[in-house]
């Protein structure tokens, strides 16, 4: 598996390591910048289920549907949501190697959209989390709006 | 500690009422390789991890982890969501309507109750890890089971979400993995 290209199949610090039987199969995927984190766009790497290109191995009937917001609070939500999944790829593949510039400065700049969208989102549609703009007025924002479970994306 | 976000990781908006899939969906709720089990799992072998770096890892996927379970709960709610006792009745429910009404609970798909034995944590982070990639290649088999069972994309495609989740996790618990392996830790 690569988050950069074929060469360094383990990340940047790691050696060269030939494919072995056994090891899951390399995807399809076009020739990325060598030095560069081969990333899926945002909004792409969201539908997929992973930021990072190489990691990507989809099932027969996996469709990649991208979620179509058909209202705004939709729209708005799926930005939250798209920056928020970003940001944890990138968490998680900084706690494996956490010397990599390039991967702190993309987690930067999605930290900044993501708090953007959260702050935009819940201005006009209620309380995400404790740290919410809006909990300073009646009703209680926090219990309004419905629940993530019942199905309003 | 943690704070609970009002919004799903992956969005699930599921119409279409279906009872037999509520039934084998819910194995990734309560079953061996479901969502609590992986949650509960990372959350306790982390104080065994020898590093800050696995000490990491296992706390931000032991936390992605709970909110799969949240997905996961959220599909069967959906599919349960509006059956009538004649339906609960036809999808052999009615015992389960019985005990707990239209409740959730953390059970496999056959209906026995989680159980802590699901989890595995020997104090060793080699072979923790191990248990933590067969882990997250069983609940991908499970979820590719589940797909092959569905058939509306609206449940396929939160299913292939998190199957695809099962994957990067493995990768990522692989690598923490071979380094371990490199560092000679007794």
């Amino acid at each position: 598996m690569n988050y950069r290209d074929k060469n360094f199949p383990m990340g940047p610090d790691a050696k060269m390591k030939p494919l072995q039987p056994g090891m899951m199969k390399m995807p399809e995927m076009p020739m990325p910048i060598t030095g560069t984190l081969n990333l899926f766009p945002v909004d792409e790497g969201f539908a997929r289920g992973t930021i990072f290109r190489g990691l990507y191995e989809p099932y027969k009937k996996q469709v990649a549907m991208k979620p179509v917001p058909t209202t705004e609070r939709e729209r708005m939500l799926h930005d939250v949501n798209k920056y928020n999944f970003a940001l944890h790829e990138i968490r998680m593949y900084l706690d494996n190697f956490p010397d990599d510039q390039e991967a702190i400065s993309v987690f930067a700049n999605f930290h900044r959209n993501y708090i953007k969208a959260k702050n935009d989102y819940e201005m006009r549609f209620g309380a995400l989390d404790i740290e919410a703009p809006n909990l300073d007025v009646a009703p209680w924002n926090w219990t309004v709006g419905s629940w993530p479970w019942e199905g309003v994306m | 500690m943690w704070r609970y976000e009002k919004r799903l990781q992956y969005p699930i908006n599921i119409k279409k009422k279906d009872l037999w899939m509520a039934r084998t969906i819910i194995t990734q709720y309560g079953g061996p390789d479901g969502e609590l089990s992986a949650a509960l799992r990372y959350l306790n072998q982390r104080y065994s991890m020898p590093d800050n770096n696995g000490k990491a890892l296992l706390t931000d996927i032991g936390t992605e982890e709970l909110a799969h379970l949240e997905m996961v709960g959220t599909m069967v709610f959906q599919l349960m969501q509006g059956a009538t006792i004649e339906e609960l009745k036809e999808a052999g429910m009615d015992r389960n309507f019985a005990q707990r009404g239209k409740d959730l609970f953390y059970q496999d798909a056959f209906g026995n109750p989680w159980t802590a034995a699901y989890i595995g944590a020997v104090g060793d982070p080699i072979a923790d890890l191990s248990e933590n990639m067969a882990a997250e290649q069983k609940a991908r088999a499970v979820y590719e089971n589940l797909i092959d069972l569905a058939t509306d994309p609206a449940v396929i495609d939160p299913l292939a979400w998190l199957r695809e989740r099962e994957v990067v996790h493995f990768e990522m618990f692989r690598q923490l993995y071979d380094r371990y392996r490199n560092m000679n830790l007794k």
